[in-house]
């Protein structure tokens, strides 16, 4: 019984790693031929470099900060937590450079919108992605690859 | 919305620039694309519709101008510490608190290749300043008063203080590789210069490397800069072409004489963001003033003359780099200064100032722990002044100084920081020799202790 009580216990406590384990697919709209970017392509949108592909300005979309995808692409595409994200922006914009990304609430919305939006660019779980977008693979790699790096 | 659709008509069908500077038609049709956006959505909530006008506006093809203000603000505790010595006579011996920046930033996102940026700073300044001897008492200092009545408070007195200008240009952003600044802006060089808000910078106030300006502040003129990837390594530059330095740099080039400057900037993260740049700048300083020459005869004429003059150069080296948690950021400067025989400034105590090369640096070591927003650091600095420097008028030989610092820089918000540093800094000179120490005095009268207390904010 102890060891029941044990395993309950260690599943409550993992339940917010267990979010995690769905691998981020990178999506933008369907219209947009953009199949493919490196990590440090994926990088330089998201840290507000300009970035643009086919004539298009590349927009790139967050999740907000509570949530474990938010965390998960920022740990392993940027290399920080939310927190040094947020003051990333925050040291950017005194110094007169690009604005954050615009925080989408929810998976679903950020589906919705880059579906609407050409060069919209945002990543959700793979089990959200849905028939309205694409997925871009990062290094060549696509979400079902063993080696895809946003496991 | 119906601004954004509105937008959307006016600028439907219009051709977009690639990174590669060709003009081509955009890969999707905006226009088209908009419009079906627009027909789904009622598929959308509220929330959806507002998110997705705001998204349009910000795309390329359906931009629309928008104007962002922000800014910084700090509010200090500072004192020294080590009260009684001649350090005494130039330094406000006494503990203050007070408001030293008041920073607002005013950005115009003009079109998606234009922005304009102005940067402002509130000051209280003048007020208080102390310029010159009193015209009732010469051995006592003046200070400049700017009381006023306030009209709209029974004539109640009032102190105005002033704006200055930090950076004010125009910004033309054809392709990532090339970009132009119009106006004037921080000069591109080492790290604090550029990130000198408070919020961003590690300690209370800049290293004195920094503060003595081996490089101008800010420059008026023009800055082409951009970046590209080479690899894992992010590559960018700078070439500034301005008025140089002068007491009116803001809008007159009294030598006619461009001063130039360029850098170059190194960024890669696969050992953890490591960056490193090199910096230069060449100009001439100039003061020329008019005079009336030939006065009252018929041959008078109005000449400039020139007051004072030297050209510079002045070169950099900069590295920053946060590996875990720590954060290991120098700088390396150094200036020559190679004054005009004909317009060499006079120095302390009647001397001539001479040619000279000075240099100085700054270590910074930070380490943030693991469990609270707290990095505690040390600072050291040196700087060579290249010849003796002024004391009360006379030269008395202090030409280095070294000073080691310690602190704690706490961002206990993305936007608050609160910081503490305490910097012991250190003169050799020879004070004793010429008379303006006395005798008994040890040698540790030629330095300073320095308490500083901050919380900065990022708005």
């Amino acid at each position: 019984m102890k060891t029941v009580k044990w395993a309950i216990l260690a599943l409550i406590l993992s339940a917010p790693n267990l979010a995690w384990a769905e691998p981020l697919a990178v999506v933008v709209s369907k219209q947009v031929k953009l199949d493919s970017l490196s990590m440090a392509q994926l990088r330089q949108v998201f840290l507000g470099e300009p970035s643009k592909h086919g004539g298009v300005k590349l927009l790139p979309l967050n999740l907000p900060g509570q949530s474990p995808e938010r965390s998960q692409f920022d740990q392993v595409v940027l290399g920080m937590d939310p927190k040094q994200v947020a003051r990333f922006w925050v040291d950017q914009r005194i110094r007169g450079k690009a604005k954050p990304p615009k925080t989408i609430p929810s998976a679903s919305t950020l589906v919705r919108l880059v579906a609407k939006v050409p060069g919209a660019i945002g990543y959700v779980p793979v089990s959200e992605v849905g028939d309205q977008v694409q997925i871009v693979r990062i290094d060549g790699k696509a979400p079902s690859d063993a080696d895809y790096p946003l496991q | 919305m119906k601004a954004s659709i509105l937008t959307m008509l006016v600028l439907m069908g219009q051709t977009t620039e690639t990174a590669t500077g060709a003009v081509e038609e955009p890969a999707v049709d905006a226009g088209v694309m908009l419009e079906e956006a627009m027909l789904d959505e009622e598929e959308l909530s509220a929330e959806e519709s507002a998110l997705l006008g705001e998204l349009l506006d910000e795309s390329e093809n359906t931009f629309k101008p928008s104007l962002r203000f922000y800014g910084f603000m700090d509010f200090t505790y500072g004192a020294y510490l080590n009260g009684g010595t001649l350090w005494d006579r130039v330094l406000d011996a006494n503990s203050d608190f007070y408001v030293g920046n008041i920073n607002l930033y005013a950005e115009g996102n003009l079109s998606p290749q234009w922005k304009s940026l102005f940067e402002i700073r509130f000051m209280f300044l003048p007020h208080g300043r102390e310029e010159g001897a009193d015209f009732t008492d010469p051995r006592v200092e003046q200070r400049v008063d700017t009381t006023t009545d306030d009209y709209a408070d029974f004539l109640r007195p009032l102190q105005w203080g002033t704006v200055e200008i930090e950076r004010a240009y125009v910004e033309w952003a054809p392709l990532d590789v090339f970009r132009v600044r119009l106006g004037r802006f921080l000069t591109p060089y080492g790290i604090w210069n550029v990130d000198h808000g408070s919020p961003v910078v590690v300690t209370t106030r800049r290293p004195f490397v920094i503060g003595a300006e081996y490089f101008p502040e800010r420059q008026t003129g023009l800055e082409f800069y951009g970046n590209t990837a080479a690899g894992p390594i992010q590559v960018g530059y700078h070439l500034t072409l301005s008025n140089g330095r002068g007491p009116v740099d803001t809008y007159n080039d009294l030598d006619n004489n461009k001063a130039i400057g360029g850098r170059l900037t190194f960024k890669t993260v696969a050992l953890g963001p490591l960056s490193w740049g090199v910096s230069a700048y060449y100009g001439e300083f100039t003061d020329s003033r008019r005079i009336v020459a030939n006065a009252g005869t018929s041959d008078q004429t109005i000449e400039p003359i020139q007051f004072e003059s030297f050209e510079e150069l002045s070169l950099g080296f900069d590295v920053q780099w946060q590996v875990a948690n720590f954060l290991v950021q120098s700088e390396l400067l150094m200036n020559q200064i190679n004054w005009d025989d004909d317009a060499r400034r006079f120095g302390n105590g009647a001397q001539v100032q001479p040619d000279r090369i000075q240099y100085g640096a700054y270590g910074l070591l930070g380490y943030e722990l693991p469990w609270i927003p707290v990095m505690p650091y040390f600072l050291y600095q040196y700087v060579d002044e290249g010849a003796p420097v002024g004391f009360l008028g006379r030269n008395v030989g202090a030409q280095f100084s070294h000073v080691l610092g310690a602190g704690i820089y706490s961002r206990i918000l993305p936007n608050v920081v609160l910081k503490a540093a305490y910097d012991w800094s250190t003169y050799p000179s020879n004070l004793a020799d010429i008379g303006a120490q006395p005798a008994s005095e040890t040698p540790a009268a030629d330095n300073f202790q320095r308490f500083e207390a901050q919380v900065a904010v990022a708005f």
